[in-house]
């Protein structure tokens, strides 16, 4: 009896697991959309600040200015790893920090920034590396303007010339159901091959030199506000997927568990019957 | 009559993306207009009214700060910050314009941030200007 008894507080605790997983999944696909359209809403300017920089770049090869060209080639590297506050969101964390160990072996020689939470607690713990800061509670609700500490700090920290590059790990929002993890070097701005750049000459006002200073602190700033807008909507991707298989986990095994306990409470009932049909037999006979 | 694709992009939003005739931009050295065939520039700029120009109809901005490109017709207009005409509190600006000439003027206080409220009075007198503009 006390089997069928335990089988049936199973179910039941499965039951409301699978209700919980659920529900979080909702509120995942809804803070999913917000994210989702916080992530387009971005990139037009985020892609012409970048396109103006490159410009500015291409035009002024030989311009040594610190956000293109690193001033000290020597120096360690400064490595942002963007994880998230929170877990329930499968592999999202645990595959950038996965990457960040094995990126960090290679090249032992870097200090490390965070942004979220689990990222910090898995290296605070693993590590012998230092930490240069940590940032939680980046949630979606980031402007461009509340990331402007950040970026004043890490331009502080590289123009110290103790670092010779800064990358950042973290994952690219592809699709709801699909995240990228990437590795981007943020600081100097790699520069590419771009066709669609015209051969015109600018003026320049006040001077390209000045331009590129202040635009390039812009980009700095916009792309850790992108890449944090990017993460978010990754990270309620990854956690609406996860809570979509354990929900349908959950399913399986609270049918799985009625089976078995069908099977044994039908068993007990075939053993009553024939525990008192043979009782039956014995009075009559 | 040849146009100007015109775009006003801030960090979350495309603010204008359409043709018109004439752009007027406050760039940190001094205000200019640009019209078609203008030769290529790049420029920073200061806050102040930028007015986009279609068939004698005026759309007027204040920009606190951000840069401008031109090139082969086009203005690209990127800020961060950047407020339409209609938008602009009056009451607002005049007041912030008051407590910042009240921080500047107190020359001796220590704790005052000088550049701070040097550039927020500036704000404060591009969106009053921003108001008078027609």
């Amino acid at each position: 009896m006390a089997n069928l008894r335990d089988l049936k507080t199973r179910i039941g605790s499965v039951k409301s697991i699978a209700q919980i997983t659920n529900a979080m999944k909702m509120v995942a696909a809804a803070k999913l959309r917000k994210s989702q359209d916080a992530v387009v809403a971005a990139r037009p300017y985020s892609d012409h600040i970048d396109r103006m920089l490159r410009i500015l770049q291409k035009k002024n090869n030989y311009t040594p200015h610190p956000l293109l060209n690193t001033i000290n080639p020597e120096g360690k590297q400064l490595i942002i790893i963007v994880t998230s506050d929170k877990g329930l969101c499968g592999a999202f964390n645990s595959s950038i920090i996965k990457y960040a160990v094995r990126y960090l072996e290679e090249n032992p020689n870097s200090d490390l920034i965070f942004f979220g939470r689990k990222g910090y607690d898995f290296f605070r713990k693993n590590s012998r590396f230092k930490v240069k800061g940590v940032y939680p509670n980046l949630s979606d609700n980031v402007s461009v303007h509340s990331v402007r500490n950040i970026k004043t700090e890490l331009l502080n920290f590289y123009n110290s010339a103790e670092y010779s590059k800064v990358f950042v790990i973290y994952n690219e929002f592809k699709s709801a159901i699909q995240q990228n993890l990437l590795l981007k070097q943020l600081i100097p701005v790699v520069p590419y091959e771009a066709d669609d750049i015209s051969s015109a000459d600018y003026d320049y006002e006040p001077n390209a030199n000045a331009i590129i200073e202040e635009l390039g602190k812009q980009y700095v700033n916009v792309e850790l506000w992108r890449i944090i807008l990017e993460s978010n909507a990754a990270e309620q991707g990854a956690r609406m997927t996860a809570m979509d298989n354990a929900t349908t986990n959950a399913k399986d095994l609270i049918e799985e568990l009625s089976l078995i306990y069908n099977r044994e409470r039908q068993s007990q009932i075939t053993t009553q019957i024939i525990e008192i049909a043979s009782g039956a037999e014995a009075i009559h006979n | 009559m040849e146009k100007l694709h015109v775009q006003l992009v801030i960090p979350n939003e495309e603010l204008l993306n359409g043709e018109y005739d004439q752009v007027s931009v406050p760039g940190v050295e001094g205000n200019f207009e640009v019209l078609p065939q203008h030769s290529p520039f790049i420029t920073q700029l200061r806050p102040g009214t930028i007015m986009i120009t279609n068939e004698g109809h005026h759309e007027i901005y204040c920009v606190h700060d951000g840069f401008v490109t031109v090139e082969d017709d086009n203005v690209l207009v990127l800020c961060e910050s950047c407020e339409a005409k209609h938008d602009i509190d009056s009451e607002r600006a005049t007041a912030s314009k008051q407590r910042a000439e009240k921080r500047i003027a107190d020359v001796n206080n220590k704790d005052i941030d000088f550049r701070r409220a040097e550039s927020s009075l500036r704000r404060a007198i591009a969106r009053l200007n921003t108001l008078k503009a027609e």
